[in-house]
């Protein structure tokens, strides 16, 4: 038995290069896909959650009471999410998180923090300052 | 190597139906690379455009929407076909969502 594994091993047998290319290509070809399907779905996530949370803080702060503040904030999330689709919002869910430095929120000079959290994996925050001369 | 560079060597036919298969999945895949950069190169040219918009006006191909308490919030949805090298007769459509605050009537 064993003599026969080692002439089995010590056979010499000509390659065959497009076997070679073949078993290269196919998987490193599928792994490659799938990375950049997966950096593609990330950078978007990336971008829309960054730009959303800097829009959402943005009407927060410029809400001209604390009532409507957090109104205005949730407003600018839900029009984004009523541009997409069903399969993506459940994909996807959108969520917003506001928290402030100081309590009261909405107060003259308070740091307003909006994070969005997009899915299970992406968080993006942006931060800004309620007007001193409000 | 002019040697080498020289020699005639035949072909076989099953090395071109495997090569074939391969080259045609490579394409495949750089189309989609090609395809993804487009997409994100229009998310952050569209969102400039929109955030330039919102902050000194101009521009008619957004949806402005009133944001409670003043002001407005800006959206644009394009939606432009992906330029293909294979073409399946079935067109790509990218979706490009971008949004903005604008807050001139507000302040």
């Amino acid at each position: 038995m064993k003599m026969i594994v080692i002439k089995v091993l010590k056979y010499r047998n000509c390659g065959s290069a497009i076997a070679e290319f073949l078993v290269f290509t196919l998987p490193f070809f599928t792994a490659f896909l799938v990375l950049i399907t997966a950096v593609q779905s990330k950078s978007i996530a990336i971008a829309e959650s960054k730009n959303l949370a800097r829009q959402a803080v943005r009407a927060y702060v410029t809400s001209p009471n604390s009532e409507l503040a957090s109104m205005r904030a949730y407003q600018v999330v839900d029009l984004f999410k009523s541009t997409l689709s069903p399969t993506a919002i459940s994909n996807r869910d959108i969520k917003l998180i506001i928290s402030c430095s100081n309590t009261p929120c909405f107060s003259r000079g308070n740091k307003v923090t909006a994070t969005i959290k997009v899915g299970s994996n992406q968080s993006a925050s942006a931060s800004e300052f309620v007007d001193l001369w409000r | 190597m002019r040697k080498l560079l020289l020699a005639k060597n035949a072909g076989s036919v099953e090395s071109f139906l495997t090569i074939a298969p391969q080259v045609f999945i490579f394409l495949i895949m750089f189309q989609l690379v090609f395809i993804q950069f487009n997409l994100m190169r229009d998310t952050h040219i569209y969102q400039s455009e929109l955030t330039k918009n919102a902050i000194s006006g101009g521009g008619k191909n957004y949806a402005r929407y009133p944001l409670i308490g003043g002001g407005s919030v800006l959206l644009l949805e394009n939606r432009t076909a992906a330029i293909k090298f294979i073409d399946f007769t079935q067109p790509a459509i990218m979706k490009v969502v971008s949004i903005a605050v604008d807050e001139n009537d507000s302040n």
